[in-house]
This record gives structure tokens, sequence and C-alpha cells, in this order.
């Protein structure tokens, strides 16, 4: 079992910070990798890059994603990683401001497996990020 | 003149005719037999049978006028001796007298004859000068008819040409030498007509003119171009019928033309008109489209962007009371509270208004709503939170329409959630739900008898972010009557309020049955 539990694709490094405050305050997941764009996200999920020599032993349980990221969005950083042997079983937990209707169908066609819209309020938000932790890291049972 | 007409004989009149006669002729006999002695009696009875036979009836009138004679003349004589001379001139008396009667008899007839002669040479007569008058009168009308034609054909508003097979023009209107110009000795022929009116394109026209002597029926032409005779180029629309044959066989032709230069002008004026139309619709179109893009690319980058800031700041927020909140005064905690309620007010905000503008953009998804049921199914959802206001409210009986149901919806959760906010400081809140179906659609209303509005401010009602009543009284966005205002509004309906304030409210909205497709 690896020792990475999420990869939080964020660039809103408020958003980041409270995400990480909540799942850690909680004590769902303790190892988080937190990389700012969906191109960094991708390097790190195949080593590529600046993360050419991490140890490719590590394996998220659960990808908590941003939508709009520079360089590589979410819907585009969500394609790859489906399209590619390694990593099209892992979980994926879009998070995102965006209620468009859109966005939401795309996710789903794309083969998100949760799309949860960040609430305004702490309580609402910190509520949100911890049960979709909870669920994906110590209810679901991975493919791995 | 004075004529004899044999009268018609009937029985009557000839027996009694001659009964009078001889009568009249014996009496005057015996009047006068003193003076007129014993001869004489032939005499007097010859005259009368004549008398008989011209007058009551002929032949037969005189044979039995001579039968009665010879009987009075054997009584006369009789007074002395018939004596063998008498006897003879008896005999002859009587045949005297059948001859008198066969002369009778021949008279009567001559003159009937004559007369129906002279009536039959009568009534020719005048029904040859009947037929004198007519055929006069005939004549005139036939003169009279051909000189309307011809004035029909010289006056006519209309260019009108009557043209024979070898190129002879018959007859040509004044309107057709004025608007052209040409006199109608410039155009003795149609080949002249060609030749002037149509210049280079004469020989096609004049095939096509020579082409009408063979149809039967009318024919339609269609547009020429006509050459004035001072240079300017008309446009006359055609048409040419068949008007059979002349007296030497030769075919004739009418046709007539109508002045169409100002109508195609305008035509064309009003096709290049539309086309410009239809390339500013289009131009507007396209910008309205990119409006409506931008309008999007914002609405998104509002719902996305704006929000980050604003659960930044509460949760930052949050984060101090957590981590400080040993140290912080009750004061420090009230403030970093209404950073956050106002924080989470600005993110209601947001979302109202983005679903205030999706509202207006989303097409419509036009399904049959049974409003009963969807009014009960909105109350239940809102009553949740409070569900002993239950009693409070009453739903009557409501049509089915056609609409958008998710957009319905809201309409029913915002008129609802109101009417509940609105009515839950008095005493006895009551909340009623009308609906009723009518001509050209259905109207619906939710009253209230809660704080309502001045009606002074009834227009700023449904205006975005406008509120009548202040946020400590009654909270809220200001959005949620707007949103109903653009959704009813957007398949045609209407919607308006009535109210006085502490009075209650009613609030009223139509559904028009017709859906006008919105694109």
């Amino acid at each position: 079992m690896s020792a990475i539990e999420v990869l939080l694709v964020e660039d809103n490094l408020l958003d980041a910070e409270m995400t990480l405050r909540a799942l850690k305050n909680s004590r769902v997941a303790n190892e988080i990798v937190h990389v700012k764009d969906g191109e960094e996200a991708l390097n790190w999920l195949f080593c590529k890059g600046e993360y050419e020599n991490r140890d490719t032993s590590l394996k998220p349980k659960v990808i908590l994603m941003d939508l709009k990221l520079p360089k590589v969005d979410g819907i585009e950083a969500l394609r790859a990683i489906r399209s590619d042997e390694r990593t099209k079983r892992l979980p994926v937990v879009m998070l995102t401001s965006s209620k468009e209707e859109q966005d939401i169908i795309h996710s789903y066609e794309l083969g998100v497996n949760s799309y949860i819209v960040k609430p305004v309020e702490f309580e609402n938000f910190s509520r949100a990020v911890v049960e979709a932790g909870h669920y994906w890291l110590l209810v679901n049972e991975d493919a791995s | 003149m004075i004529q004899w007409v044999p009268h018609k004989s009937s029985f009557k009149r000839s027996i009694i005719f001659p009964l009078l006669i001889i009568a009249g002729v014996s009496l005057f006999r015996a009047l006068f037999f003193q003076s007129l002695g014993r001869g004489l009696p032939y005499l007097l009875y010859m005259p009368a049978v004549l008398l008989a036979s011209l007058s009551a009836g002929g032949m037969w009138v005189g044979v039995l006028a001579t039968v009665l004679s010879s009987c009075l003349c054997f009584f006369w004589i009789q007074e002395g001796q018939m004596s063998s001379v008498e006897w003879l001139g008896m005999g002859v008396f009587i045949v005297a007298c059948l001859l008198l009667s066969w002369v009778g008899q021949i008279c009567r007839d001559s003159v009937k004859k004559a007369l129906e002669l002279q009536l039959a040479a009568e009534k020719t007569s005048a029904e040859l000068e009947k037929e004198i008058v007519e055929r006069e009168l005939a004549q005139k009308g036939l003169i009279e008819s051909e000189e309307r034609l011809e004035r029909a054909v010289l006056y006519s508003p209309f260019p009108i040409m009557l043209h024979a097979e070898d190129g002879l023009v018959i007859q040509i209107s004044n309107s057709w030498c004025e608007i052209t110009g040409y006199s109608r000795e410039e155009i003795p022929t149609t080949a002249d007509w060609a030749r002037l009116a149509y210049g280079v394109e004469m020989q096609m026209v004049k095939s096509n003119i020579d082409s009408l002597y063979g149809m039967e029926g009318r024919r339609y032409e269609g547009d020429y171009k006509i050459r004035t005779k001072n240079g300017a180029e008309i446009i006359w629309e055609f048409s040419s019928a068949s008007l059979g044959t002349l007296a030497d066989g030769r075919r004739m032709v009418i046709s007539m033309a109508m002045d169409v230069t100002v109508r195609r002008a305008n035509e064309t004026q009003i096709g290049e008109l539309n086309l410009e139309l239809e390339q500013r619709v289009q131009a507007r179109t396209a910008q309205l489209e990119a409006a409506n893009k931008e309008l999007e690319a914002f609405s998104y980058s509002v719902s996305h962007d704006l929000r980050a800031p604003l659960r930044a700041i509460d949760c930052f927020s949050m984060m101090v009371i957590e981590d400080a909140g040993p140290q912080l005064s009750d004061e420090d905690r009230r403030h970093l509270g209404v950073v956050r309620s106002e924080t989470q007010r600005m993110g209601k905000l947001i979302d109202d208004l983005l679903h205030f503008s999706r509202a207006g953009r989303q097409s419509l998804n036009v399904s049959e709503i049974d409003m009963e049921g969807l009014a009960k199914k909105v109350l239940e959802e809102l009553l949740r939170e409070a569900p002993e206001r239950a009693d409070q409210i009453s739903i009557h009986p409501l049509p089915v329409i056609q609409g958008d149901e998710n957009l319905i919806r809201q309409v029913w959760v915002n008129l609802l959630s109101n009417a509940l906010k609105f009515s839950g400081k008095v005493e006895k809140p009551r909340i009623e739900i009308f609906g009723e179906k009518n001509e050209d659609g259905a109207t619906f209303w939710v009253r209230d008898n809660g704080a309502g509005f001045d009606p002074r401010y009834i227009h700023k009602l449904f205006g975005v972010f406008q509120r009548l009543h202040s946020d400590a009284e009654f909270n809220g966005t200001g959005v949620g009557l707007a949103l109903v205002q653009r959704i009813i509004h957007k398949p045609g309906g209407k919607v308006w309020a009535e109210s006085e304030l502490n009075q209650g409210a009613t609030f009223y909205f139509t559904i028009p049955d017709q859906i006008p497709i919105v694109t």
C-alpha cells in the first residue's frame, strides 16, 4: 500500500490550504501531495519533467482536482488520466467552484467519479472536503 | 270607311232573320194589298229572299226564306184561283229565289274572302313595318356597339394593340401612343413597333409577336423593356389573347400592356432593402450571439472566480476563530461573525444572480405540467423546515398548463417562499393558492395576509436587487421576484401584484396556451 493518499490539484493556494487543513484536522488524510496545475499533476502521475526521479511506486488513492487550472485545465487532465492505462482506474473527484451544467456534464462524460461544488461557507466547505476524503479513502475499495 | 262585314251565321240568326224579313214583307203586302192588287207577291218576296241570304247566312237561309215566301205567295194567290200559268209562275219564282239565295251565298263568300285578303294584307304590311323598324334599331345598335368598342380600345387606360398576322396594326389605344411617344403613323405594323421600341432585340420580339397568332385563348408574356421615343426605358408587362379571324381570314390578336416601370423599380428597391435588412439582422444576430457568449463567459467567471475569494474570506475568518479562539474578545468574535455572514450573503447574491441570468438564456423545454401537483410538491419542500405551517395554507384546484417545469417550479418556489416569509410575523397567517383556465391560457395567484408592500413602490417590485423591506425585517437578496418575472415573461405571460401595506399581498401570473418559439 502506497503512502500517498491524496493528490490535490489546486492552483488557488488559499483553497489548497483550506482543503489540506480540513483533511488533516479531520484526520482523514495526512499524506497529501499538492500540485498547482494540470501539467504538474500529469507530470507527477506519469513521473515526467520535474518528477522524473520520484518513486514510481507511489500512487494516490484519490485525486482531488480543481476544474479551472492554468496550463492544462481539469477537463484536459482528466482526459489524460482516463486515457492512460496506468491511471485510468484512479478515482478522480472534481472539486470546483463551477456549477455550470456544461462543466458537470463534460466531467461525467470523461469519467469523473464525483463532482463537488465548493461551498462558500467554511463549515459546508470543510464538510464537503472531509466527506469526499472519507468516502474515497476509507469507505471505497479501490481497484488496485 | 264603313265596311259591311257579313255576320257569322249562327243557327238562331239563320232562322229568326228570314222569318222577320218575310213577316215584314208579308205585313207590307197586307197593308198595301188594296193599292198593289193581286199581283206582285213574287216581286216583293224576291228581294226579301236575297236580303235574307245575303245578310243572315247564305244559301240555306235563302232556301228557308224561299220556302216561306212560296207558302205565303201561295197563300196570297190562293185568294183567287191558281191557274196553270200561275203554277208555272210559282215554279219560276221558286227557281229564281233559289238562284237569288245562291247569288247571296256567292256574294257573302266573296265579300268574306275579300275581307280576309284585306286583313291578311294589312297584317303583313304591319309586320313588315315592324321589321323595318327593328332592323333600323339593330343597325343603329350595331353602329353604336362598334363605336363603343372602338372607344374602349381608343381610350383604354392600359395600352392596347389589335394586330393581324400579316403584321398590320389594326387599332391602337391612345395610352399606347402617349406613353411611348410614338404616333399611330409611326407604327403601322408590328415590325415597325418592334424596330422602334426594342432596338437590337427587335428580331426576338418580332418572332414572339408572330408566335401569338397560332395560340388559342390567352397568353401571359411577361415584362418587356421598351425604348420610348424620347429615349427613356420603360417596362411593360404584356398579355395577349386571340381574337379569332377577320372577314378575310387573317388571324387577329389583342395585346395589352401594363406600365410596371415604377413598380419594378420599387420591387428592386424593396429587394435591396430586404437584403440590407437581412444583412443587418445577421450582423445584429452575430453581435447578439457574441454578447451572449461574452455574458456566458462572464457568468462562468463570476461563478468560479468570485466565489473563490469569498470562500477564502469566510474560511480564514473561521480559522482565526478556531485557532485564536481563547484570545479573542467577544467583540472580536462578533466582528469576525459579521465578516462571515456578509461573505455568505454575498455568496447567496452571486448564486441568485447567476440563476437569474441563466433563466433568461436557457431555451424552453415545454411539457404538460400538473400545476396543483407541482405547487403541492414545492410547498412540501418549503415546509420541511416549518411543518407546523401546513395548516395555514390551502391550495384550490389548479389547471394543467404547458410550460417548462423546471422554470415554473422556480416560480412557485419564489412566490410561495415569499408568501411564507412575509406572512410569518402575523398572528394568524393565511396563504391561499388559486388558479383558473381562461381563453388564452391560465391565471394563477397566491394570496397571503402578511406584511404586504406599499403600492407606491410597486414599480420596484420586480426589479433585480430591489427590496421593499429591510433585511432586518425580512431577509432576502431581491432577486426572487425578478426571476419570477423573467421566467413568466419568456413565454409571453404576465405577472403583477396587488397589495396594501400590512394588508397582505396577492401575486398573479399568467401562462399563455401558445408558447412562442424562442430561439
